[in-house]
């Protein structure tokens, strides 16, 4: 019996431990920039040069509901070099795709998604 | 009541352009959340309360509706700015004859400024944020409706979503410097009032978000008081319904009171509460 007891609080604790991500980081920039498996490549949130990619996978958090991922939508699409948004609430990845002359840069999308009240946690490039 | 009044607020009500982006705000009680910097949203909401018992000297029967209007301007990520306007319609029978009136006017406005004080976003939809709250009610000299008073505000509001489940708890403290005779609404005698909220939103659906997801209702419970400094108080249980789309989203519930201990205006029986959002 007190075996099962055991096992249930260290379940509970799991499934809260699993609620919540790690430390807060918001309104901070990521400072280093990384190459992932395949194609992708990831990007210093504060770096000020143009992406050399046509899209961009931002990972967002904090977007909270659907009129929510439209505001962070809105903001991004005034950013010049922006052609298209898409939200995907379920991983909080925006896809943005970029213009072929105009570039925004990593700092540009950072200042947009922090403006709109979210915090991003990461950019790739595809 | 006066039905062909109401239609014409009504159509007046709907004939405002409406956009909001204050998400997982309930029907009755505020966020930590505002409009990105730089954009401008609006918000309506219709509110139909039916008055019981008035245990002043003067024995009213009021039919009230309001349609509030909010304008919020982000100025910063984490700062904004609104104004409250609200258009009355009240109909009231006294005693004796031709002692019954209508009244349509503007009750006194509320200029809030809001600052998210601390946030942390622990993924895609969870976050914890809270906000600062310091106001203005400024008076519209309206003879049936406002106090001819500024009263400032202040408070605090919390906001957290956990998958599903969000949680908003507000507080307000309104120094009234002006009152009315007649008050009806709280705030409205010789008294400071303090605003208390809870509401807790649970997302029916989708069970989970995805790209292709793009709405979703919400259950809503919440619990609404008023506490002011002469001794009145009230408890109002409001249950509601939201649908949010990515663009516009809306709203219904009641209001209904479980303790009311008032002594200078009338109780209220019940409340219907239906409101729209839009995002341009």
């Amino acid at each position: 019996m007190f075996k099962l007891h055991a096992l249930a609080v260290v379940g509970v604790v799991c499934v809260f431990s699993g609620c919540a991500s790690g430390p807060s980081e918001s309104g901070s920039g990521q400072a280093t920039a990384g190459q992932d498996a395949g194609s992708r490549s990831t990007v210093a949130l504060t770096d000020r040069s143009p992406l050399d990619a046509r899209v961009a996978v931002l990972t967002v958090n904090g977007l909270g509901c659907p009129l929510c991922a439209h505001n962070v939508d809105n903001k991004l699409r005034t950013v010049a070099g922006v052609e298209d948004v898409r939200v995907d609430l379920g991983t909080g990845e925006v896809t943005v795709s970029l213009a072929e002359l105009i570039r925004p840069s990593a700092a540009d999308f950072h200042k947009a998604v922090t403006d709109s009240g979210f915090t991003l946690r990461r950019i790739e490039l595809r | 009541m006066n039905f062909r009044r109401c239609l014409v607020c009504a159509a007046i009500g709907a004939a405002l352009p409406v956009c909001s982006t204050h998400a997982q705000e309930a029907i009755n009680t505020p966020a930590a959340t505002q409009p990105a910097k730089g954009k401008v949203y609006l918000r309506q909401q219709l509110r139909f309360v039916r008055f019981g018992s008035d245990p002043s000297d003067l024995d009213r029967d009021i039919d009230q509706v309001t349609f509030l209007n909010r304008i919020a301007l982000g100025l910063t990520g984490s700062l904004s700015l609104s104004l409250d306007v609200p258009l009355t319609y009240r109909d009231t029978d006294r005693p004796g004859p031709g002692n019954d009136d209508t009244h349509f006017g503007v009750n006194d406005l509320t200029l809030m400024a809001k600052w998210r004080f601390w946030q942390e976003d622990l993924g895609p939809v969870d976050t914890i944020r809270f906000a600062a709250l310091a106001g203005l009610m400024i008076p519209t000299y309206d003879d049936d409706y406002s106090t001819d008073g500024f009263s400032p505000i202040i408070g605090g509001v919390m906001t957290t979503v956990l998958g599903r489940h969000g949680l908003n708890a507000s507080a307000r403290w309104t120094f009234t410097t002006d009152s009315r005779r007649d008050p009806v609404m709280p705030g409205q005698g010789k008294a400071d009032l303090l605003n208390y909220d809870f509401a807790y939103l649970y997302r029916f659906a989708p069970e989970a978000y995805s790209e292709t997801q793009t709405d979703a209702w919400y259950g809503v419970i919440e619990l609404n008081g008023f506490y002011e400094t002469n001794g009145d108080h009230q408890l109002l249980f409001s249950p509601g319904l939201m649908f949010e789309a990515r663009t516009w989203a809306a709203e219904i519930g009641v209001q209904l009171p479980i303790a009311q201990d008032l002594d200078r205006r009338p109780e209220m029986d019940w409340a219907l509460v239906v409101g729209l959002r839009f995002l341009f």
